[in-house]
């Protein structure tokens, strides 16, 4: 790996003499350990000049190590690695400066790492609470390894969320907001969006999201031990956790240097795509539900019914499969299963391409096309990933940049189009499932023989990196080994959890009407069709009424 | 003897609009379901689905004026009153000179009171609705009055049945009645042009906070509305034709009554089934195609005034 | 128990409320309303409004975060009206039971919400998966609407 590596090791070396520690090679990458005040002018360099993508980062609390807070900084060195940056700081005095300004990207990474850590981020931008809820006690920090993670501290105050209108009547500007959520899906929760409408016209959007804020992370690291983890990191997404799961384990069995068979490696693939499929095609649905055709969401979800079946033939189940595992798989795909797969799959494809036809007709279109613009270049700075991305001309795809499983072995395309918009992201999107049936077919007729699974021997303190392709992104897990056969530190960040801040940019002069596909184009896990929910009724706000009679007093003013 | 029979059926022909129209739209639903390969609720599901929200309980929020309250009823109330003024197939005895204005009052009347009503509730999402719906309207009522106006043009009459007693075949009803007949597809809120609820945009829009009795009464009055559009577009556009051809005899009287109560049933299945074929459109391309639908009345007005 | 025979028998609408869940379970209740099930059959229709609703159909372990929107929305709901909590989480808090940032499922909340707000918890069924199958999530339904009946009996562990 740190062969790889070399030409990036010199240049850093040059530059930054007297900021770099040292490097030190990790399962799926590089660390490169620098100097906490560098830390801005380093990231800037390989972000800017190296032109490598951003990842995310995370906080770390090492105390009981070397009694100091960590940051990690996590980048992309496409076909290399990951490139990570590190700084630590004494835990009596845990600032560090911030990178925000510098990488847009690490906004929400670093807030997190606030509320969670208690690491103070020298100037950054918006030093909010992001992930806690408002209740929240100030000086509690979850991830810190002193806080008992059930301890659930009593709620002082109940919280409130502005849901009211709210009417600035200024000169003849006539504007005011409406409510999105809180049970609006996105990501794997519910969220709150707040549009700023003048007019039918979105002005702006705030946000508040983490309402599914479970906790994951801590439980991981407290509870559970290796061969438990994956079942809880594919729960963290009902629609993508296999690609959780998966990127758990990669990481894992990159970290200790597990040696996985190669049948379980196409295995994992197999379902991998499965799930792309079947996501994508609820994407689908969805997206013809916002947009009135129920036809097309309830014929795309009968084409995806079909898959469904086939994730239980091969897996035991329609959701959730619990076949990963550290070191392989739990669960072997038996020979007569194949032909009825592959009988499957072609149905599936057939279906879907009469389906495909009749969708994509011009009044279709109409409604998606240069809607929800984003531009290339935000799209980089914002670090979004997957569909969104690459419906914004970037042609990146963790399967070809850092490849996992059997992908090096398979021979697929990546879809990318230009144009920045609705359409752009639904055509990438309808391109990956045909995609996905094509890599599917592959995997059934080549499926090696041999083992699926393999025993391996936990080691602590080894850090490792892992990176699925997700339906919606690039799915990353960064984790440090500790003893007694637990995870010191698990860091997961969703693909959604980089895309939504640039809703910010896609929503800004959107009709209302088109608000909704356009939150629902960049797919942040769509669970609830249903999805806005307004209620105002602060404290029991209302009257009940049973009986025509009693509207009578209603009326005259009771 | 005659007269008799007139009434007889005028009422029939109101109790059956009454019950038939919320069974159409349960038929309306199974088709729909059948569209997308489904079996869908049974005939009888919007009068159950009726029966139910009368026996819930109604919340009112505080915010909410007056108006929210009566307007459902009020707007039932014009429905139904409305019900008895049109023609079934037999000359209107309960009809009087000037009914049509008054149908017209009462068609518009009564979507307009409850998008106002639904606006007194405070709520965001029915205040978008009711704008959304506002424009829509105006939009829409300009082609019916339009319309109307160059049927009471045509043959100088202002009570609906004398209108169609005297018109026989004349192309400016046509296609008064054919624009007509477009402009009860849009007004009553079918996909495309169900903007006043959409429920993915602005969730039920006008009628986010009607529920219980109020919102049965809102929706029993809505699916009244749609069937009354229907039947008033048919008497303009085929009625004149039935009479025509049957001429007002007791067969001929029932065989038009029998006849105009199936193709208003047909009709609306029809919409029904279009509208599963459709998605939602925008609000501004919505009032840019009724804008242009609005060529048709003209067209028959001309017509209507050099007496074609 | 009494015996569930509610006015909406026949046209129960339903509200969806992901109280925090992983999605699974909400995707599943979608799947119930597609083709292949077809919910509508028993005249359930989604509707975007508590306000609307019959039965709420509640996923998730109720998170630190969303519980004070979830009260609102229970207290939204015009009676009478039934509950389904579907899935390990909105049962019992699944694996998220103990953990700081949930409250551990349904009848945490309800027990909360009968002190502060004196709230009689609607006839509730609990559905356990994770996620639940559309036919397990079907069969709730329809012991919701008393058009089944339970097929085990009730019995309460008591350390002795
Ligand atoms: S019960 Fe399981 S599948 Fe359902 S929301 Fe909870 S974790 Fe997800």
């Amino acid at each position: 790996m740190e062969a790889k590596f070399s030409s990036i090791i010199e240049e850093l070396e040059n530059i930054f003499k007297n900021c770099i520690i040292g490097f030190k090679e990790i399962g799926g990458g590089l660390l490169t350990e620098v100097k906490a005040e560098c830390l801005p002018e380093v990231a800037s360099y390989v972000f800017n000049n190296l032109r490598m993508y951003y990842s995310t980062s995370s906080g770390s609390d090492e105390r009981s190590i070397d009694g100091k807070f960590a940051v990690y900084h996590v980048f992309s060195a496409d076909g290399i690695g990951f490139f990570v940056l590190k700084a630590s700081v004494p835990a009596t005095k845990p600032c560090i400066p911030s990178i925000t300004s510098k990488v847009p990207g690490a906004n929400w990474a670093e807030r997190e790492a606030m509320d969670m850590f208690g690491i103070t981020f020298i100037n950054h931008p918006e030093p909010k609470r992001l992930v806690l809820p408002d209740d929240w006690p100030k000086n509690l920090h979850p991830l810190r390894k002193d806080f008992e993670y059930s301890y659930r501290p009593s709620s002082s105050s109940e919280p409130t969320i502005s849901t009211s209108i709210d009417i600035y009547v200024g000169g003849t500007e006539y504007a005011s907001t409406l409510p999105l959520g809180p049970y609006h899906p996105a990501l794997h929760e519910p969220e709150y969006f707040e549009l700023l409408i003048k007019g039918e016209e979105v002005i702006d959007v705030k946000y508040r999201g983490f309402h599914v804020h479970r906790g994951i992370e801590k439980i991981g690291e407290s509870k559970l031990t290796y061969n438990q983890v994956p079942f809880i990191a594919e729960r963290i997404c009902g629609i993508c956790g296999f690609a959780h799961s998966s990127s758990y384990c990669i990481a894992i069995e990159r970290a200790l240097k597990i040696d996985v068979p190669e049948r379980a490696q196409y295995i994992r693939s197999l379902i991998l795509e499965i799930e792309r499929i079947h996501s994508h095609l609820l994407w689908v649905g969805v997206a013809c539900h916002l947009l009135g055709f129920e036809t097309g969401f309830m014929q795309s979800w009968r084409i995806r019914e079909h898959v469904m079946e086939l994730a239980e033939l091969l897996t035991g189940s329609r959701k959730t499969y619990g076949i990963n595992i550290p070191g392989g798989v739990r669960r072997d795909i038996l020979e007569p299963y194949i032909d009825r797969a592959k009988k499957v799959i072609k149905l599936v494809e057939d279906e879907f391409k009469v389906l495909r036809d009749k969708l994509l007709v011009p009044e279709v279109k109409v409604r998606l096309k240069e809607i929800g613009y984003l531009p290339k270049e935000d799209a980089r700075k914002l670090a979004v990933l997957g569909p969104t991305m690459r419906g914004s001309g970037i042609a990146r795809d963790v399967r070809k940049d850092q490849p996992y499983c059997a992908y090096r072995d398979l021979d697929f395309r990546i879809a990318v189009y230009d144009e920045g918009d609705n359409l752009s992201r639904t055509l990438v999107r309808i391109d990956e499932i045909l995609e996905s049936i094509n890599i599917v077919k592959q995997i059934l007729d080549n499926l090696p023989s041999g083992p699926i699974r393999t025993e391996f021997e936990p080691k602590p303190y080894r850090i490792g990196v892992g990176a699925a392709e997700a339906p919606r992104g690039e799915v990353f897990h960064l984790l440090i080994t500790g003893e007694r056969n637990r995870l010191y530190r698990w860091r997961v960040r969703a693909p959604t959890y980089n895309n939504i801040p640039a809703l910010k940019i896609m929503l800004r002069g959107v009709p209302l009407a088109d608000a909704p596909i356009t939150i629902a184009s960049i797919d942040p896990c769509f669970s609830c069709t249903d999805r806005c929910i307004l209620i105002k009724d602060l404290d029991h706000n209302y009257v009940k009424r049973t009986s025509l009679l009693s509207f009578r007093k209603f009326i005259k003013g009771d | 003897m005659l007269s008799i029979l007139y009434v007889i059926l005028t009422i029939l022909g109101s109790i059956i609009g009454f019950t038939v129209a919320p069974l159409v739209d349960g038929i309306e639903r199974k088709i729909r379901a059948k569209i997308q390969n489904r079996i869908g609720p049974p005939l009888i599901q919007t009068w159950l689905d009726i029966a139910k929200l009368l026996r819930k309980e109604s919340l009112i929020p505080r915010t909410a004026k007056a108006l929210f309250i009566i307007a459902p009823a009020i707007a039932l109330a014009m429905n139904i009153a409305a019900l008895p003024l049109l023609y079934y197939g037999a000359p209107n005895v309960l009809g009087f000179y000037g009914d049509i204005i008054l149908i017209l009052y009462l068609v518009v009347g009564s979507s307009l009171i409850l998008s106002l009503g639904a606006a007194a509730s405070g709520n965001p999402y029915a205040t978008i609705g009711f704008s959304r719906k506002i424009s829509l309207l105006i939009a829409c009522e300009l082609v019916v009055a339009l319309s109307i106006a160059t049927a009471i043009l045509k043959t100088g009459s202002l009570s609906l049945t004398e209108v169609i007693l005297r018109t026989g075949i004349a192309p400016s009803m046509i296609i008064a009645g054919i624009a007509l007949l477009i402009v009860t597809y849009i007004e009553s809120l079918r996909l495309p042009f169900e903007l006043t609820e959409a429920k993915p945009e602005i969730m039920g829009g006008i009628f986010v906070e009607y529920s219980g009795r109020l919102l049965a009464f809102a929706e029993l009055s809505h699916i009244l509305h749609r069937f009354v559009m229907t039947l008033l577009s048919l008497d303009i556009l085929i009625a004149p034709l039935l009479k025509l051809v049957f001429g007002v005899s007791i067969m001929g009287v029932l065989m038009s009554f029998i006849i105009l109560m199936l193709i208003s049933i047909l009709v609306l299945i029809v919409y029904g089934a279009i509208e599963s074929l459709c998605g939602r459109t925008r609000i501004d391309r919505a009032l840019i195609f009724t804008a242009r639908l609005m060529i048709l009345p003209i067209i028959s007005l001309i017509l209507a005034s050099i007496g074609v | 128990m009494a015996r569930i025979n509610p006015p909406f028998k026949k046209s129960p609408w339903i509200f969806h409320l992901n109280t925090g869940g992983c999605n699974a379970c909400d995707i599943e209740i979608l799947d119930a309303l597609t083709p292949y099930h077809d919910v509508e059959r028993f005249g359930m229709k989604l509707v975007g409004t508590p306000r609307h609703a019959d039965v709420i159909l509640l996923t998730g372990p109720i998170t630190r975060e969303s519980k004070i929107k979830v009260i609102r929305t229970l207290l939204a709901v015009p009676r009478p009206f039934a509950v389904l909590a579907i899935g390990s989480c909105a049962v019992g808090g699944g694996i998220w039971f103990d953990s700081y940032a949930t409250i551990g499922g349904l009848p945490n909340l309800y027990e909360e919400m009968r002190h502060k707000y004196n709230f009689e918890p609607p006839p509730t069924i609990y559905i356990p998966g994770c996620p639940p199958r559309p036919e397990a999530i079907i069969f709730g339904a329809a012991q919701a609407l008393g058009i089944l009946k339970k097929k085990v009996k009730r019995e309460v562990y008591k350390e002795d």
